[in-house]
């Protein structure tokens, strides 16, 4: 049994939280060595999906990506949503990105609907995987709120810096510019930025 | 046998000394010295007036380093971690401390993303750690590491 947490939805004075629970609010991430140990799994990443928060004046949160390596035969049933229409933002704020699973077997790599033709990227029981085949399971990113251009630039300097998205993200969604590495705001820029795209 | 047992905390280091043959006990207390908590330790020690060549166990605890993770008041520091998993002290457990609270943040991670580094993408096997040594790596950490 697998669950990822997703990003949560902007909040309207918040971001969103960034891979949280909603719908299961009592449940944690399992630790790589101990789901490693109990499954023939091999977890080769476990990390933020960039850059899935739905941009806003409060983004939402972050979704998280698993890349799983099957050691050993398996089957695999899913019962998930939000893989073909994205959590959306409110208020003018855009949708994070929607959640997926692919599985890569050879030289082959799409959905499972794709790969095994059960009619549903999200929905469907006992398809038979094999050892060897690798799956990339992430969740989705929350909707956004209000603008994005509305959004604080040392907000979006924060997210740079903490590496949620790089320089060309925060300009293209944000209309902020940041320099340097790890990150620091250039004003002026940020200000005729936004000027010209009407802030 | 003769065990002592000393915890150093933030704001008193105490001592507990413990004979199995006599069932001898003996306790004291002495303040704590911010940055310096082995001056705890050895004035508790001269206050017990004990030789320390006379034990048979001496047994260390302390709080110090939870009050530094509660405090956030530690040295700045760095991870290197198995490569594509830098991002799990951030992630942390997914979960909620108050489910019905929806003003809730999470804490900030204990090394913020640009000092966490992933060591080389050598193979692991399952439920190990990377044994392959660490090396700067992985895209967005370039130029970290004179921080």
């Amino acid at each position: 049994m697998h669950y990822t947490a997703g990003g949560g939805g902007a909040r309207a004075s918040r971001d969103g939280l960034d891979g949280v629970w909603w719908t299961l609010a009592n449940c944690k991430l399992d630790s790589v060595e101990i789901v490693e140990q109990r499954f023939p799994l091999l977890l080769e990443r476990e990390g933020w999906q960039r850059p899935s928060a739905g941009p806003g004046r409060q983004r939402g949160g972050l979704g998280i990506e698993r890349r799983l390596l099957l050691l050993d035969d398996a089957r695999a049933s899913a019962l998930n949503d939000r893989h073909k229409l994205p959590p959306w933002g409110l208020f003018g704020g855009g949708d994070g990105e929607p959640c997926s699973q692919r599985v890569r077997r050879g030289t082959r790599e799409g959905s499972f609907d794709e790969l095994f033709g059960v009619g549903s990227p999200s929905k469907f029981a006992n398809v038979q995987l094999e050892r060897g085949d690798r799956l990339v399971l992430r969740s989705g990113g929350g909707g956004g709120y209000g603008p994005p251009l509305d959004h604080e630039p040392d907000a979006v300097v924060r997210d740079v810096v903490e590496g949620y998205l790089d320089a060309d993200e925060a300009e293209r969604l944000y209309a902020v510019v940041v320099r340097g590495d790890p990150g620091e705001l250039d004003a002026a820029a940020t200000a005729d930025v936004r000027a010209a795209r009407g802030r | 046998m003769r065990r002592l047992g000393i915890d150093v905390g933030g704001t008193f280091t105490d001592l507990v000394l413990y004979d199995d043959e006599t069932l001898e006990l003996r306790r004291c207390k002495a303040l704590s010295v911010p940055n310096r908590p082995e001056e705890g330790v050895l004035a508790a020690l001269a206050a017990l007036d004990v030789e320390l060549r006379e034990l048979d166990l001496f047994m260390h605890g302390t709080t110090l380093v939870t009050n530094l993770v509660l405090l956030r008041t530690g040295a700045r520091v760095g991870l290197l971690t198995t490569s594509g998993f830098e991002d799990l002290l951030d992630i942390q457990l997914t979960y909620r401390d108050e489910p019905y609270d929806l003003q809730w943040e999470k804490r900030a991670p204990l090394v913020p993303g640009a000092l966490r580094l992933a060591s080389s993408s050598g193979s692991r096997r399952p439920g190990r750690c990377s044994s392959r040594s660490t090396r700067r790596g992985s895209r967005r950490r370039r130029g970290v590491s004179s921080s």
